[in-house]
């Protein structure tokens, strides 16, 4: 029978958490330097090539997620690569902590650390750059094309809310903790290839949810409506009005909290099942 | 220290254990021997908590290795043949790695380190496998763990890093303490082991104190036919021929491991027939 000592210890965990910063902090920051060198060599491109409004919203928007998805689905299958093989899964597995003590450091880094450092980096590359594409338009104004609208200044994106022709922020954000913490399964199923593994599981995911969506969906549906992700629409021949029904509010606040908040805890209970499990 | 009954474990389709049963005791450094590939590391990492056992029940110090209790981690310590140490100092992995280890022994490390002449480098990686299996084996040995698993541990070690190794091993013994170790160079554990375990096929096919394979069997050599004739087992070579005769008069022989691994693997039915 487990104790509670024998499943989490503050101190226990407080020692793994040193131990890895110690061995990885090297790492680490040529890690968020190599970041920053992308990020600022992407922008860079883009003031360079860009005929209208250089860095605009949406374009600091798709450099933020293209970068957080990427650099962090990858980070989340390397956490725990030491046990694809049995000579560094021993030491890891072997180590005196609990196997929740050694998943939440892995998610204290992977998941907690690694938002805060990529988000870090990405406003101290994105705040100057967004200053520099707005001083260039400010010195040579344009108007957008075939138009004699001026271009105006950018903003900066804000990460943490919703703003105008930008997708939903808050979505993208909570179907990253989501996407991440499937590479964080994959990386403990899987022995070899768990990047590329974990990418076909979560592609496969996704088709099967589209499927289910357009297919499967619009089967049930009567004649003349469709499905466009839980928004069904109304159109018929006699041109009456288009008619919309949307989920409840309610109901579409629990599907947001259930993709931000159940299902990367659900993923990351399934992670720790596993790592329970896992041979070397 | 270790009870296991009944083990049953396959990888795949392909079994290694058929109902294995096993004790061991505290105060014993005990010698797995067998052929490659006849289950030694696996039965080290079923004892251990890196493999699990499809049948059979295993208590190592009175846990179930499966579960992996923190408390058991700190208490086995399984020191596996090939590792990967981080490329820091050995100070800074001392100090990652000692406060797991409650029990933890920092001067019995140094001790250890000086008498294997560990050199100090900047990083753990710029030592070679040797020297790295050295500090790993100081490691093990400093956390004071009531029972070491080591599998292999004299590969890689050069002549005087397996002397080394057995002197260090010899005085870190006591009565709380047992040391399995499982290898196929029979060579170097002996006049170190003091029980011996001889694995074939899944099963246990011997497992004697030596003191008792020293009472029960006479390991010689002789020009004599009619002594050839009678042995349990026979090399022959250009010094005569090496024996293993039943030690009916109660002489004193040193055993000799390599030749009474052969003899077991050959015909372990009448080998072990002397110790009913």
């Amino acid at each position: 029978m487990n104790t509670l000592s024998d499943t989490f210890s503050f101190h226990r965990w407080r020692l793994l958490v040193t131990k890895h910063w110690s061995e990885n902090y090297r790492r680490y920051l040529l890690f968020l330097l190599a970041i920053a060198g992308l990020l600022l060599a992407w922008f860079s491109f883009i003031l360079m090539i860009s005929q209208l409004n250089l860095i605009d919203l949406f374009m600091q928007f798709t450099a933020y997620f293209t970068g957080l998805y990427l650099v962090g689905c990858f980070y989340a299958s390397w956490l725990f690569a030491d046990l694809n093989s049995s000579q560094s899964g021993i030491g890891f597995l072997a180590l005196p902590a609990s196997h929740l003590e050694k998943l939440l450091c892995a998610l204290f880094f992977g998941v907690v650390l690694f938002f805060i450092g990529y988000t870090l980096v990405f406003y101290l590359v994105d705040i100057p750059i967004v200053r520099l594409s707005n001083s260039i338009l400010l010195r040579y104004p344009r108007n957008y094309s075939n138009t004699t609208v001026q271009i105006p200044a950018s903003m900066l994106y804000n990460v943490f809310s919703n703003q105008a022709f930008i997708p939903e922020t808050r979505l993208f954000l909570a179907g990253f903790f989501s996407s991440q913490a499937l590479f964080f399964l994959g990386s403990v199923y899987f022995t070899r290839w768990t990047f590329i593994k974990s990418v076909i599981v979560g592609l496969l995911c996704l088709l099967t949810f589209v499927v289910i969506d357009a297919k499967l969906i619009n089967f049930f549906l009567p004649s003349g409506w469709h499905d466009v992700f839980f928004l069904w629409v109304h159109n018929d021949a006699d041109q009456h009005p288009t008619e919309y029904i949307t989920l409840p509010h309610t109901t579409e606040k629990l599907l947001n909290i259930f993709i931000a908040v159940c299902a990367p805890l659900i993923l990351w209970i399934i992670t720790w099942q596993r790592l329970k499990e896992k041979e070397v | 220290m270790i009870s296991i009954s009944n083990l049953h474990f396959s990888y795949g389709q392909r079994p290694v254990f058929a109902g294995l049963d096993l004790r061991l005791g505290p105060g014993t450094i005990c010698g797995l021997l067998g052929r490659n590939g006849t289950g030694k590391s696996t039965l080290l990492r079923n004892i251990g908590g890196f493999l699990f056992p499809q049948k059979g029940e295993i208590s190592t110090l009175g846990f179930q290795p499966g579960r992996r209790q923190p408390a058991f981690l700190e208490q086995v310590i399984l020191l596996p043949e090939t590792f990967q140490l981080p490329p820091i100092t050995m100070r800074q992995w001392l100090k990652n790695n000692a406060p797991f280890y409650t029990r933890f022994d920092i001067d019995a490390f140094h001790r250890y380190a000086k008498d294997f002449d560990i050199p100090s480098t900047p990083r753990l990686t710029e030592l070679s496998h040797g020297q790295q299996k050295k500090a790993l084996i100081s490691f093990a040995l400093a956390t004071n763990a009531p029972l070491l698993l080591m599998d292999e541990p004299t590969n890689g070690l050069d002549i005087t890093g397996k002397s080394q190794f057995r002197k260090i091993i010899a005085g870190a013994i006591d009565e709380s303490r047992a040391i399995l170790i499982s290898t196929h160079q029979v060579k170097d554990l002996e006049q170190l082991i003091d029980r011996i375990l001889i694995i074939d096929e899944g099963k246990i096919i011997f497992d004697q104190p030596l003191a008792s394979v020293a009472d029960k069997l006479l390991f010689k050599l002789s020009f004599d036919p009619e002594e050839e004739e009678q042995s349990l087992y026979c090399e022959t070579s250009f010094k005569g021929s090496a024996l293993i005769l039943p030690n009916t008069e109660q002489k004193e022989s040193r055993p000799d491991l390599e030749m009474l691994y052969k003899a077991i693997t050959t015909d372990p039915v009448t080998i072990n027939a002397q110790f009913k």
